[in-house]
């Protein structure tokens, strides 16, 4: 704490959309409370501080570090040091830190063949000699070099001690607020826990109605017109509640769309994708092995599907290349 | 003789990561350059493999702020590619969202980030004992824009309830009511909001360039319409590569574009001088007290124009909620796509600027794929506007310099975190 009796508090993004940052932002009128119990040392899309001042704070200067967004390069991941080195409490903060979200999906291919299509494929880009960026250019006034981009899109988890983890793609505002009130009130539970989330899944907070699935065949969204009140997943429609931990509020099914499994895999679970998996093959009415591969084979991109959020956290990793393995 | 050598690493207050290098040694500009450093996170490759349903849920996550716009372009474009026409209602409500959108990110830019400058402070947070009124105002303001969003999109940021052909989710008619009571009030918020921006000391630079923006004749376009320059030029939406041409340098990622001249510019102040006949004539008079009207060539005055945007979107939206009401509100079943296979591009003018999408299908799947984002468009023109400054303002005091120089690159508003064509760059 410092000297007035504030929290100390750093926020900083990595590799990101800044939706963590906004979802910050949308604790609207609480960002008065916030700013009343916590002092915010390093913010930078909002406030005017630059990384040497963070490298000149002493170790442990900071009492909670929220840290949001993927680690993609090699300057995400010397942040990622210097901050737990800075905080007390690091925190894994949104979906990207947490399990690496979306962007994460770049680990089905790898960068030789993202640059390939981003610098040279897309139709838009004129680019006859075939210019592709360099990690050092000769310039007049010296050498540009530009970090290193990993094959991999890793979570914060995976380059560093974490101690706490908020899910969510963003994480939503009431339950952020519940994180800062349990900083606060220095009410954290064990290191490594998941906090700003509960204990159960989607479905425990979802307002659908459920009945034992027995399913035969899998929709899109816009195939049916789902019954109102009635769980999306019993008709038909692949709704990552079951294998997705709660604290969203159900946000999705609410709306009529399913869950995509933002707030990762529910407690004990490791790999979301699995479960989500395995929830689906529960619940497929086939009287024979072939019915049932023609049903789930039915599904359309399935690893997509499947590990929307979580593939840099899953037992996959990654894509592993045939000739790789 | 001026040697000035100014390295702003890692601007603040931009929604991403960028820094500045200025080095003038004896009088003479070496290096004047705003770089950015973003890490790279290329959703045109991992897009591929994907079914069409989900591409404006995954592209949403290009941008945090601009999430709204990058689902409604992404959705625009798996709808030309597969034959889908949206139903009024769905034009409607998409518009209304969109508005939603363009408010909340305006507001924070303008008084989360902006406004610190003028008041001469480092960000938002000391005005908070300082200007509370302001901050107070600012809130609500985003509070309005926030829940708007998330009575359309089922959430305010990365929005659910957007499909392919339609919605699965309706405001029912009394929330639609009270929204557009809500903004009716908030006329009082925005009038004041206009007049503090009116006192500002806006800084003085001219540098003309060419703007690109989206065009409509019946209505200030931010969806669909023609891409208009103010160099006489006009192109549809499919044929958008004739205006971005992009192109790469070996010692940085982001891609570059350039049209008629070496650079262009877009967002709020490129829409306004396009599109200024079509504003709603409140914000016509928000402009008129703002002392804007086109052309516009200082770029600081973006940050101004976002305002009268403000103004048009609060009005707009109070139609379109009276439109929505009048016809009566009903859930719709999405339109089904005619067909699996095909190539189509769509455009939004989002906050910051015109943005595309651009799709290939084969049988539902999406095989190709590119995203051309506004702050990747308004690259070469931030660059050439701090050259051009430069000059003008080389024998001020370091400090000064760097000031002017960190609020020329906040004005584009630069969210540098739409990284799709953007790669880190730091020197040695
Ligand atoms: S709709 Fe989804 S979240 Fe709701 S009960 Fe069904 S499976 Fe669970
Ligand atoms: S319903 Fe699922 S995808 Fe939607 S916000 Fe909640 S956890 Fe995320």
């Amino acid at each position: 704490m410092s000297h007035n009796g504030k929290l100390k508090l750093g926020l900083y993004w990595a590799a990101s959309c800044g939706g963590c940052d906004i979802a910050i932002v949308e604790l609207r009128e609480k960002i008065l409370d916030l700013d009343a119990a916590a002092e915010i040392l390093f913010w930078p899309c909002a406030m005017d501080f630059k990384i040497k001042d963070v490298e000149a704070m002493p170790d442990g200067h900071l009492d909670v570090c929220l840290f949001n967004g993927a680690i993609r390069s090699t300057e995400n991941e010397h942040m990622a040091h210097l901050l737990r080195q800075k905080a007390q409490v690091l925190v894994a903060f949104g979906s990207c830190a947490h399990e690496g979200c979306i962007p994460g999906l770049a680990n089905l291919f790898d960068r030789q063949s993202i640059f390939e299509r981003v610098y040279l494929e897309t139709p838009s880009t004129d680019n006859p000699a075939g210019v592709l960026p360099q990690l050092s250019t000769l310039m007049p006034e010296g050498e540009i070099v530009i970090p290193q981009l990993y094959n991999t899109v890793k979570t914060l988890a995976q380059v560093e001690d974490v101690d706490y983890f908020v899910p969510g793609c963003p994480p939503q505002a009431p339950q952020i607020w519940a994180v800062v009130e349990a900083i606060l009130g220095g009410a954290l539970p064990p290191k490594g826990s998941v906090v700003g989330a509960n204990e159960k899944t989607v479905c425990d907070e979802c307002p659908h109605r459920r009945e034992e699935k027995r399913i035969r065949r899998f929709y899109r969204p816009h195939e049916i017109i789902p019954e109102p009140g009635r769980c999306l997943f019993d008709q038909g429609i692949i709704c990552a509640g079951p294998a997705t931990r709660g604290g969203c509020g159900a946000l999705c099914p609410s709306v009529g769309m399913p869950c995509r499994g933002c707030y990762g895999p529910p407690p004990n679970v490791i790999d979301q994708g699995a479960a989500l998996l395995s929830a689906v093959a529960s619940v497929v009415d086939a009287d024979t092995e072939e019915e049932a591969a023609r049903i789930v084979g039915e599904i359309v991109d399935p690893i997509g599907t499947f590990y929307r959020f979580s593939l840099p956290s899953s037992l996959l990793h990654r894509v592993k290349r045939i000739e790789n393995l | 003789m001026t040697t000035v050598k100014i390295d702003v690493h890692h601007l603040t207050r931009v929604e991403g990561h960028g820094d500045i290098v200025i080095d003038v040694q004896n009088g003479e500009i070496k290096t004047c350059r705003f770089e950015v450093v973003e890490a790279p996170r290329f959703f045109e490759a991992f897009v591929r493999g994907r079914s069409y349903l989900e591409l404006s849920h995954i592209t949403s996550r290009i941008c945090g702020i601009c999430s709204v716009g990058h689902a409604t372009a992404s959705l625009r474009a798996t709808e030309n590619a597969l034959g889908v026409e949206p139903s009024e209602q769905t034009v409607l409500l998409r518009k209304l969202n969109f508005h939603g959108e363009l408010i909340d990110s305006h507001v924070l830019h303008t008084y989360y980030l902006v406004a610190p400058d003028f008041l001469g402070v480092g960000s938002v947070i000391p005005l908070i004992e300082t200007h509370r009124e302001v901050v107070e105002r600012a809130l609500r303001i985003k509070k309005l824009s926030g829940d708007l969003c998330a009575m359309i999109g089922g959430r305010h940021t990365h929005p659910v309830a957007l499909t392919v052909g339609g919605f699965t989710h309706f405001p029912t008619e009394q929330e639609l009511r009270d929204m557009q009571q809500r903004l009716i009030d908030a006329r009082a918020d925005m009038d004041v909001t206009v007049a503090l921006f009116a006192t500002l000391p806006w800084p003085e630079f001219e540098r003309e360039t060419e703007y690109v923006s989206l065009h409509k004749d019946d209505e200030y376009a931010f969806i669909d319409g023609t891409i208009v320059t103010s160099d006489g030029f006009s192109y549809p939406i499919s044929e958008y590569r004739k205006v971005t041409n992009e192109w790469c340098v070996p010692f940085s990622t982001a891609k570059w574009t350039k049209h008629n001249r070496d650079a262009y510019m877009v967002g709020a102040m490129a829409r306004m001088n396009n599109n200024f006949d079509q504003l709603h004539p409140r914000a016509k008079e928000a402009a008129a007290k703002l002392g804007l009207k086109p052309l516009m060539t200082n770029s600081y005055l973006n940050s101004a124009a976002q305002v009268v945007e403000m103004v048009h979107c609060i009005e707009d939206g109070i139609e379109i909620c009276d439109r929505l009401l009048t016809r009566g509100i009903q859930p719709e079943k999405p339109v089904e796509p005619a067909t699996l296979s095909g190539e189509g591009a769509g455009s939004c003018d989002v906050p910051r600027g015109i943005l595309f999408h651009n799709y290939v299908y084969e049988d539902g799947i999406c095989v190709r794929a590119n995203c051309i984002i506004p702050t990747n468009q308004n690259w070469a023109n931030v660059n050439a506007d701090m050259q051009a400054l430069l000059p003008q303002i080389i024998d001020k005091p370091q400090d000064e310099i760097r000031l002017a120089m960190e609020m020329l690159v906040r004005a584009y508003d630069p969210c540098i975190s739409c990284s799709t064509h953007l790669l880190n760059v730091t020197f040695v």
